[in-house]
């Protein structure tokens, strides 16, 4: 597995490449240290463009200049220049989140991601809505549909209520960065593609193994156009990641016995896979 | 029973009598004119097959403007085997009737003709053709259309159109593999994922 905080230079979503154009929005096609700086260090002097909020890490109890961290972030592989990365505290000790914060956050989460999460939830009320996830993510250059965004907070949450809080926001965001991670990896001739093999591999490395037929109707409904080019782009791949495994989840909770095939009421068949339809 | 096959098995009418000289087109026999004349008037370079933009110009004439979601829904689901993104003349035949009948539900449940209906009236129209729906599957699916006002979800045609497509498939399928009437399904990991795949549409 590649360090993810090296592949910034050279690599589609980090600069400016041709490939990296069909993304249309700005964060694929930001400066480099867009996608690098949380892992990498020394961040820009305001490393979400919002000073207030650099010295949110302050909770943690780093004392500044010392490491912040003795925990692990959960990836490895995310986490090898952390603790470089960490910008000393700032003078605004007095954090409003100071309180709420960190007794929802995991303990270890990567500061970049409370603060991330922060920004996003503009009132403090430690909640964020979809249109604040989004917002989010695309601060980590990670650019999805208000449909994937859903698709996300549903699958996190369990629940069709459209909010998350700080515990599922840390899920939500090393979730897609193994994910990005694997994309990566079957985007073999950084196309920012992956056909329909790829995809079949990427999935069975998550752990879902999908028929012929299922991963052809996966690529057709995947595929942003339609079916003619069968290749998926980044943000339809984690869109589809999602659908795959939420359902392969619903399924698997109603085949306690794994015998592989599970019996549903017309109800409860209908309220598990409508989330997917409607988000 | 009768009017329930009617409106679902989706067998074009045929009130007039154009069917022979329009079959060289690829219509069945008794397709009315104004289909035949609203596919060709898309279809400009005559392939015979028409992509989801041009679907849209041509329903567009007709009913009112769908969103692509709704028409790359259609197109998935009357598709042609040859072809997954363009439909030829008997799906646009079987797809036009297939509006044609949902249009007439629609306004017969649209008591006070506001163009739109609620979830009141998406119940009773459902009741109408044989699908009783308990309320908490359409309050789910209606949420979609939730614009964050918190104001009463009304559906306008569109909608309508999306929300029935994807209640009766899904229902239909679910009864498929219940054919005791049990009110339980059994289905491998296999068919329950290519059941659900078809529905979805990934763009916005």
């Amino acid at each position: 597995m590649s360090g993810y905080p090296h592949n910034t230079s050279g690599y589609g979503y980090g600069a400016p490449t041709p490939g990296s154009q069909s993304y249309g929005s700005s964060p694929y096609g930001a400066p480099p240290q867009g996608y690098g700086t949380p892992y990498g260090a020394p961040p820009p002097p305001q490393p979400q463009g919002q000073s207030p909020y650099a010295p949110v890490a302050q909770p943690y109890g780093a004392p500044p200049s010392a490491p912040p961290y003795d925990h692990k972030p959960p990836k490895e592989q995310y986490s090898s220049s952390a603790g470089a990365a960490y910008p000393p505290s700032g003078p605004n000790y007095s954090s409003p989140f100071g309180s709420l914060v960190p007794s929802a956050f995991p303990p270890g989460t990567d500061p970049n991601v409370v603060a991330c999460f922060q920004i996003a939830d503009q009132d403090g009320s430690g909640l964020i809505d979809d249109k604040e996830l989004q917002k989010a993510l695309s601060s980590y250059n990670q650019s999805f549909s208000l449909r994937t965004v859903h698709l996300l907070m549903h699958l996190f949450t369990n629940s069709n209520t459209r909010r998350i809080g700080p515990k599922e926001f840390t899920a939500v965001f090393y979730s897609l960065q193994s994910w990005r991670d694997i994309f990566e990896r079957f985007d073999r001739d950084r196309s920012g593609k992956i056909d329909s093999s790829e995809l079949r591999e990427a999935l069975l490395s998550l752990g879902f193994a999908v028929s012929p037929v299922v991963l052809d109707l996966l690529v057709s409904k995947f595929d942003k156009t339609g079916g003619t080019n069968k290749a998926i782009e980044y943000d339809n791949f984690i869109e589809c990641c999602l659908t795959v495994k939420g359902l392969t989840e619903k399924f698997k909770e109603k085949d306690k016995a794994y015998s592989g095939s599970a019996t549903f009421t017309y109800e409860t068949f209908m309220m598990t896979v409508l989330p997917f339809l409607i988000a | 029973m009768a009017y329930f096959n009617r409106i679902f098995k989706t067998q074009p009418s045929a009130p007039h009598g154009y069917g022979e000289s329009y079959e060289q087109w690829g219509f069945p026999p008794g397709t009315h004119v104004d289909v035949i004349r609203s596919f060709q008037m898309v279809d400009r370079d005559r392939s015979g097959f028409i992509d989801d933009a041009e679907l849209q110009q041509a329903l567009s004439s007709a009913y009112q403007r769908f969103s692509l979601r709704t028409i790359r829904l259609l197109i998935f689901l009357f598709k042609n085997p040859n072809d997954p993104l363009r439909i030829g003349p008997k799906e646009f035949a079987a797809l036009w009737s297939c509006l044609g009948q949902w249009r007439g539900i629609f306004d017969r449940y649209d008591k006070d003709r506001s163009g739109k209906i609620d979830l009141f009236e998406l119940r009773d129209a459902l009741y109408g053709i044989g699908y009783a729906i308990p309320a908490s599957i359409l309050q789910l699916l209606i949420s979609k259309y939730e614009n964050g006002g918190g104001g009463r979800v009304e559906l306008n045609f569109d909608s309508f159109v999306e929300c029935g497509m994807i209640l009766k498939g899904l229902t239909d399928k679910f009864k498929e593999k219940d054919p005791k009437h049990s009110g339980l399904a059994t289905f491998s990991y296999d068919a329950f994922m290519s059941m659900v795949i078809p529905f979805l549409v990934s763009y916005d």
